[in-house]
């Protein structure tokens, strides 16, 4: 079996050993404990000068043969280019600017959408809707549970289409109340309320019967005029607070009803 | 200029460097070619190995400079990476006998002297003081270069390799003797070859 002392590095010899101290003392900056360490070695070893001498030589040596370099800019900044390309100072400021760009239009935006849900809240809620979310969630418990859920879901407030004026209904209140008085349902004793009765009895409304009149939305009724080729112009009339009458009369056929470039049957 | 502000301007350089800043990268490049050359070309002993791992390391610090760390020192971390990359490179040309993987895989260190030593003579470099650092281990050669090549002090040098300060110089210590050793038998052999050619011419002369 090998000794393990077998494996180890040489040990260095005395010499070597204070060789090295006086490098290392040299090193750390303490050139009198070096001074010292030499004057005593040189006593008792007669070879140490030689030896110090020729240890700083090779070291030295080290020193005064640095290779130069090559230039590796242009090497560099290839293989740099291909994995993440630099962009000009130009280029740079673009992407500057474009990201100042963005963000702006970013605060922007939110702050138009803040301004219109504080402007107009009831655009921000459900109009007191009750989602189902609370049946669903209810499924599976007891009756009672789920028919109280069921009580608490409330529907939507029908609310009109922000389309053209419509705020003439509430703000002109003579376009209301012409519209109101025009579109309210017949009274039941009425030869209208009557008709109405027996449509509702016969199965419902039919092309033939005149339509309910209805409020144009154009804040300029006088202005709707009808155009002179328009098929439909004998089918309605527009009266002066404009409001649309359609006309009882026999219904046309479809094919009538729009002017069309297919060849008749 | 003093360290501190050779420091602050090393710094400015690293942030436009990272910011995309050609002009700077430039600079940066121009100040540690040199040093690190120098390093890879002791520790491989081949101008053209050297070249292309200084070049390898350099794309590498220059397209990961967002992830510097500015309380280490930049040529620390540009020659560790640099020496990652010799490393790296010794195990692809190094061949893989039988006994290589045994040790591979009983977890010994692989020794990167690498068979650059042997192949292509010619290439080599043929400068005395490689050839004598050519003789030393790896951790050696790292060491000796370090200290007395680039005046690392021993504490960094420690903390590059993550070992005990004491280590760093016994290896020191046994790297300078080995030093010493090779060059002066180099120069025996360089007098004795120049003994004999001159003898050979004066053979020549005299017939």
């Amino acid at each position: 079996m090998k000794h393990p002392a077998f494996s180890l590095p040489p040990m260095e010899d005395s010499v070597d050993r204070l060789v090295n101290e006086v490098m290392d003392a040299e090193a750390e900056g303490r050139p009198a404990a070096a001074l010292e360490l030499v004057r005593t070695a040189t006593r008792s070893h007669p070879g140490f000068g030689a030896r110090l001498a020729a240890t700083r030589a090779a070291v030295r040596s080290m020193r005064h043969s640095i290779p130069a370099s090559p230039d590796h800019r242009s090497h560099v900044h290839m293989g740099v280019d291909v994995l993440r390309p630099y962009v000009s100072p130009r280029h740079r400021r673009q992407i500057s600017m474009s990201r100042a760009v963005i963000a702006a239009g970013v605060v922007f935006t939110g702050s138009l959408v803040a301004v219109v849900h504080w402007a107009w809240p009831q655009a921000r809620d459900s109009h007191g809707a009750r989602p189902i979310a609370g049946v669903v969630d209810a499924i599976g418990s007891d009756t009672a549970t789920i028919t109280s859920k069921l009580k608490d879901m409330t529907p939507v407030n029908p609310m009109p289409l922000p389309l053209g004026a419509s705020d003439m209904y509430d703000n002109d209140q003579a376009v209301r109340a012409a519209y109101l008085a025009r579109t309210a349902p017949a009274p039941v004793g009425s030869s209208t309320g009557r008709a109405a009765a027996q449509r509702v009895a016969s199965g419902g409304p039919t092309i033939s019967d005149p339509l309910p009149p209805f409020l144009l939305l154009s804040p300029a009724p006088g202005n709707a005029s009808i155009r002179p080729g328009d098929p439909l112009a004998g089918l309605y009339r527009i009266d002066a607070d404009g409001v649309i009458h359609f006309l009882p009369q026999v219904a046309p056929a479809p094919d009538n009803l729009l002017p069309t470039d297919r060849p008749s049957k | 200029m003093d360290k501190s502000r050779e420091q602050k301007h090393e710094q400015k350089l690293i942030r436009a460097a990272a910011a995309g800043d050609r002009d700077s990268a430039d600079e940066l490049i121009r100040l540690h070619q040199g040093s690190v050359y120098a390093y890879i070309l002791r520790l491989s002993g081949r101008p053209d190995v050297a070249e292309d791992i200084v070049q390898e390391a350099f794309v590498r610090v220059l397209t990961n400079l967002n992830r510097f760390d500015p309380h280490y020192r930049f040529s620390t971390w540009l020659f560790t990476i640099a020496r990652r990359a010799f490393l790296n490179a010794c195990e692809k040309r190094r061949p893989i006998s039988d006994s290589d993987r045994v040790e591979s895989t009983t977890g010994r260190a692989v020794n990167a002297n690498t068979d650059w030593d042997t192949q292509d003579e010619h290439t080599h470099t043929r400068d005395t003081v490689q050839q004598a650092l050519m003789t030393l281990s790896l951790e050696q050669r790292e060491i000796i270069v370090l200290f007395h090549q680039h005046e690392w002090p021993i504490w960094l040098i420690a903390e590059q390799f993550k070992i005990p300060q004491g280590t760093v110089k016994s290896h020191l210590h046994r790297g300078r003797t080995r030093l010493r050793e090779a060059l002066r038998e180099l120069a025996l052999r360089q007098n004795l070859t120049r003994e004999t050619q001159v003898a050979a011419t004066m053979r020549g002369v005299r017939a």
